[in-house]
């Protein structure tokens, strides 16, 4: 399903432009307002439908096995942790559903940087960042190494 | 020093010809691109699409009147659209740009208006006439506005095109500020009292001043009368509970600490 | 009006950093926190082909978790994890990469929890609500800009739409790492990155091989489009030891949208059958038990190739389609949502599907279809780098000095990029990128004086290369009237194509009921490596098919080590996957090995061998 932009609300802010993994969405010299210059490499991963501040862009979904009529769009609230979808049939029926997406504030997440650096030794065991305390057992897991004869082989 | 009177040149009765043809050719662009390519049917056929994903719990059964009111205070004369790119250091020099180029485009158009048909005259001077004051203010915020919207050009911002490079789009923004620009030459010439200098650039300035406004039908500048007239339907879509994206959360799950 | 070139080709942007991350996907993401945390002092950079707040696989987001242990409740020990993957991939897995992801991928859900990544909840147990026995649920809408909000408060800075196309090695030592080449895909700058030391975190391979959808639906590939194998093509390029690159993966979907069938089957309990009501599976497990033994054929679960192999049984006979009933699973609004909620969290395109479609999952089954075969190393399936493993129980040839590093010294790998090392999804590959960052870190604490001297002369070469598709295309168009037939160049796109033709025709995709034998597959070579010569014929319009031209050139070079990889096992290891016609069973005697190659870019050679696989699991 690839995207398509509404001529009618896109106000040419570029959003899309930014953000599309694919790098498909830019800016139509004609118009100056974004569309999908590639529609075969589209994943409809929504990215530019949820963040487009104009909600100008839809979804219709390929054309290789998608009938016409339908729709799938959505409301990404990131200030309320929330995504809401609406599906609509091609033979009109609706449904809605809300998920949510986030239980922190967003830009909450502490750097690595700020937590007080690891003690010297640390780095030479196979312990990472925060553990074990984030492992939430009292031990890392290991094997006992093979015996060195074992572990020789001829390659 | 005495300034030109221009209408040696240009009569004031040619002058309001003039006036009227730029006034015509904008309605007749307006007319061509929306009527005759089919814009104005796809436009309805659009709207029925968008109304077909049923209501929403946002209605709020308004008036039509006061939704009107409400779009085109917030929206078109404060260029309220703008704000929503939540980027603020995009926002605020596209918004301020916007603004710059609508309320400087009204005030030059109502002076012009009023100076083919009551002053009546292309004349500069006196610089201390009201008329004179307001286009030149509107000239000034026009030409403020169209340079800053050559650098907040999105093409130039996310595409990383360059400055330089030149797209049919520019074709509006780039005939506006030029005509500008021969505005306040035209002002110069005729304030210096060079009687040659005033013909020639008169001469430049007509059909430059005029581009903008033919060239409706091939340009962005019909836009300027859509945008509204798609925010107003949109809000009074969503008053009567219609919209095409789901209803907003109810909740939040974003946990307070 | 006007239209002046807006190429800038003259920039050169020259970056020194003491890591360079390429890719900020997950698991780039996971070495660049990790990174932060041990070596904060030192400076790190990640260069990201598109944007880091949705680049790579979990564009969409995710509705699962599928590798998580559980280990706090009892539920799953790391050596029940290395068992159930070494049995999935048919026994040819690395035990030790396995166990290490095992051990540490609790730690990184909690972190993800406490970062605020929505984790569903039983409410009976109090555990987090399994999917599967390694697999839990999310809320998973915004797991990337979650995740990508740690990475790029850890990093010093994250170079968005900058896409790496060359690593570079030290003029001194060519087995040693010294940076990376691109270009930002935006304004054409040319980026040199001197690094003295670089995880890869690149993506694995989609449209390697032709898709069933070929218009629009192109893009509906399961792994994503814009993933095209650098992980791979940027380590075999230097030299770098790589195994698995057979091994490629067929996934049983929701036709066309790909649509994931692991909730459906593991939480939802649905059942699939073929066009007649039939539970298929049952039917042809004798054959399979003959075909490759009762070890595989009855091993609990059963090996994804191997329920892929019995599904292709059944379409082969005519007894398609493969149905998936969904209708019998949602018996309550909840499993409805949850339904729904699956395919909106990470494959919005088959929720599209349903409603153009008129199908409502409460009341109408779904097709099932496999897919064409891709080319990555963290789901089921482990192509990839070879690569030292842990120093604690790796076994003594897996081991070389330092966790996740290449056979390339100071070249690390991590997430698709690492081979023998399936079944880590989403959790797992940024634990892998934690992991491979620590020991890039203990890296440089060791090697405190190395200052990497680049080739200015190559650096020159690589750029006049880098650009070359522009010149192309800019000075070819003369000849032609219009449009994009050239006796001189070929667009990237026309390039993709040919690569899918010769790799579906050739090397095992669905054209082929994903079969081939050694006449194919070297003719599918002689026919690749006229492609890979007319490389040098793309022709890109401008920037956008700059990058679409060098996601060719990667794909090409995968493309190959698949097919000689192919050659070189004279075996069917994974059917189900892929097949060779000419040795058509498992051959535990000869084969239960690795197959190895590295590309030598002195001779310009390919060396095939084998390595042998331990078990350090019982």
């Amino acid at each position: 399903m690839p995207t398509f932009v509404y001529m009618t609300m896109c106000d040419g802010c570029g959003k899309c432009v930014e953000l599309c993994p694919s790098d498909i969405m830019h800016i139509d010299p004609v118009n100056r307002r974004a569309y999908n210059v590639e529609p075969d490499m589209c994943w409809e991963c929504y990215t530019c439908v949820k963040y487009c501040p104009e909600h100008a862009i839809d979804v219709r979904g390929y054309a290789d096995f998608a009938p016409l009529g339908h729709g799938v769009t959505v409301l990404r609230e990131p200030e309320k942790g929330a995504v809401s979808w609406k599906i609509k049939y091609r033979d009109g029926r609706i449904k809605e559903f809300t998920f949510p997406i986030r239980t922190t504030k967003w830009g909450s997440i502490k750097s690595p940087r700020d937590y007080p650096a690891p003690r010297e030794d640390l780095i030479h065991t196979q312990l990472l960042s925060h553990e074990p305390e984030y492992l939430k057992v009292e031990k890392l897991p290991t094997l006992p190494l093979l015996s060195k004869e074992a572990s020789r082989v001829k390659n | 020093m005495v300034a030109v009177n221009i209408n040696m040149f240009l009569p004031a009765s040619y002058f309001r010809l003039y006036v009227l043809i730029l006034v015509l050719g904008a309605v007749l662009g307006i007319l061509y691109d929306a009527v005759g390519r089919g814009k104005l049917k796809a436009y309805r056929h659009e709207r029925e699409w968008k109304r077909s994903f049923g209501g929403t719990a946002g209605e709020t059964h308004a008036s039509h009147a006061s939704v009107i009111t409400r779009v085109l205070i917030r929206n078109i004369l404060f260029s309220g659209e703008i704000a929503s790119c939540r980027e603020a250091n995009i926002d605020r020099p596209r918004r301020a740009a916007h603004l710059l180029l609508f309320w400087g485009f009204i005030i030059s158009a109502l002076s012009m208006l009023l100076k083919a048909f009551v002053y009546p005259t292309l004349n500069a001077s006196p610089l201390t006439n009201p008329l004179e004051i307001s286009t030149n203010t509107g000239n000034a915020m026009l030409l403020l506005g169209g340079l800053l919207m050559l650098f907040m050009r999105v093409n130039v911002r996310s595409e990383k095109d360059s400055m330089f490079r030149l797209i049919r789009a520019d074709m509006f923004l780039f005939s506006v500020i030029l005509a500008i620009i021969f505005q306040f030459i035209l002002e110069f010439v005729d304030l210096s009292g060079s009687l040659l200098a005033t013909e020639i650039v008169l001469i430049l300035y007509l059909p430059v001043t005029a581009f903008p406004f033919l060239s409706m039908a091939w340009s962005k500048f019909p836009h300027i009368v859509y945008k509204p007239i798609y925010a107003m339907h949109r809000e009074i879509d969503a008053a009567d509970g219609y919209s095409h994206l789901p209803n907003p959360s109810k909740v939040s799950f974003i946990k307070e600490d | 009006m006007i239209s002046l070139s807006y190429r800038r080709t003259g920039s050169v942007k020259h970056v020194d950093c003491d890591i360079l991350i390429v890719g900020g996907g997950f698991a780039g993401c996971g070495a660049a926190y990790e990174a932060g945390y041990w070596g904060r002092d030192l400076r790190i950079v990640i260069a990201e082909k598109a944007n880091i707040e949705r680049s790579g696989a979990v564009a969409h987001g995710l509705s699962a978790i599928n590798c998580y242990m559980g280990m706090r409740w009892n539920e799953n020990m790391p050596e029940d994890f290395v068992r159930y993957a070494r049995n999935d991939l048919m026994g040819l897995v690395r035990e030790d990469l396995l166990f290490d992801i095992a051990r540490h991928v609790d730690a990184t859900v909690h972190m993800f929890e406490e970062w605020g990544l929505p984790i569903m909840y039983n409410k009976e147990t109090g555990h987090y609500q399994r999917e599967g026995r390694w697999q839990i649920m999310i809320h998973g809408e915004s797991y990337k800009p979650i995740i990508a909000e740690a990475a790029k408060k850890s990093v010093d800075e994250v170079y968005n739409r900058v896409m790496i196309t060359h690593l570079l090695t030290d003029m001194q030592n060519p087995r040693r790492i010294a940076g990376a080449v691109g270009l930002d895909v935006r304004d054409g700058t040319f980026y040199v990155f001197r690094a003295r030391a670089v995880i890869v975190c690149a993506g694995g391979a989609s449209h390697i091989y032709r898709p069933r959808s070929v218009g629009e639906g192109a893009g509906r590939t399961w792994y994503p489009p814009w993933n095209n194998g650098s992980a791979y093509a940027l380590l075999m390029q230097v030299g770098a030891d790589m195994i698995q690159m057979e091994n490629r993966i067929v996934v049983t979907r929701f036709k066309d949208g790909y649509g994931p069938v692991g909730a459906w089957f593991l939480m939802l309990k649905s059942v699939a059958t073929n066009a007649y009501g039939e539970e298929y599976e049952k039917t042809h497990i004798d054959d399979l038990r003959a075909y490759v033994g009762t070890k595989y054929a009855d091993a609990k679960p059963m090996p994804t190739c191997l329920r892929n192999h019995l599904m292709l049984e059944e379409i082969k006979a005519g007894k398609g389609p493969i149905y998936i009933h969904t209708e019998r699973s949602l018996d309550t609004p909840e499993k409805e949502e949850l339904g729904w909620e699956d395919f909106l969290d990470m494959t919005i395109g088959q929720a599209v599907l349903w409603a153009s479609q008129n199908i409502d999952p409460k009341t109408d089954p779904s097709e099932l279809s496999m897919s064409e075969p891709y080319v990555m190393g963290s789901h089921a399936v482990c192509a990839g780098a070879w690569v030292s493993g842990p120093e604690d129980l790796a076994p003594a040839d897996y081991v070389w000095g330092y966790n996740r590093m290449t056979t390339v010294e100071g070249l690390f790998g991590a997430g698709d990029t690492v081979g023998g090392s399936p079944h880590k999804f989403s959790s797992g590959s940024f634990t892998e990128g934690r992991l491979a960052a620590k020991a890039a870190v203990k890296y440089l604490k060791d090697h405190p004086d190395y200052r990497p001297q680049i080739n200015t002369a190559k650096i020159e070469a690589l750029r006049e290369e880098l650009y070359r598709p522009l010149e192309n295309y800019e000075v070819g168009k003369h000849v032609i009237v219009k449009g994009s037939v050239s006796p001189f160049f070929i667009t990237p796109k026309q390039g993709l194509q040919r690569l899918e033709k010769i790799m579906d025709e050739y090397c095992g995709g669905v054209g082929s009921y994903y079969t081939t034998n050694e006449k194919l597959l070297e003719k599918g070579l002689s026919l690749l490596l006229m492609l890979k010569e007319d490389l040098r014929n793309v022709g890109s319009e401008d920037l956008h098919q700059l990058q679409r031209a060098w996601e060719l050139n990667h794909r090409v070079w995968v493309a190959e080590a698949v097919i000689r990889h192919t050659l070189y096992r004279k075996e069917t290891r994974w059917p189900g996957y892929y097949y060779r016609a000419d040795y058509p069973h498992v051959d535990e005697t000869n084969w239960h090995v690795f197959v190895n190659s590295r590309y030598n870019p002195s001779t310009d050679q390919w060396e095939m061998s084998t390595r042998h696989v331990h078990h350090i699991v019982p």
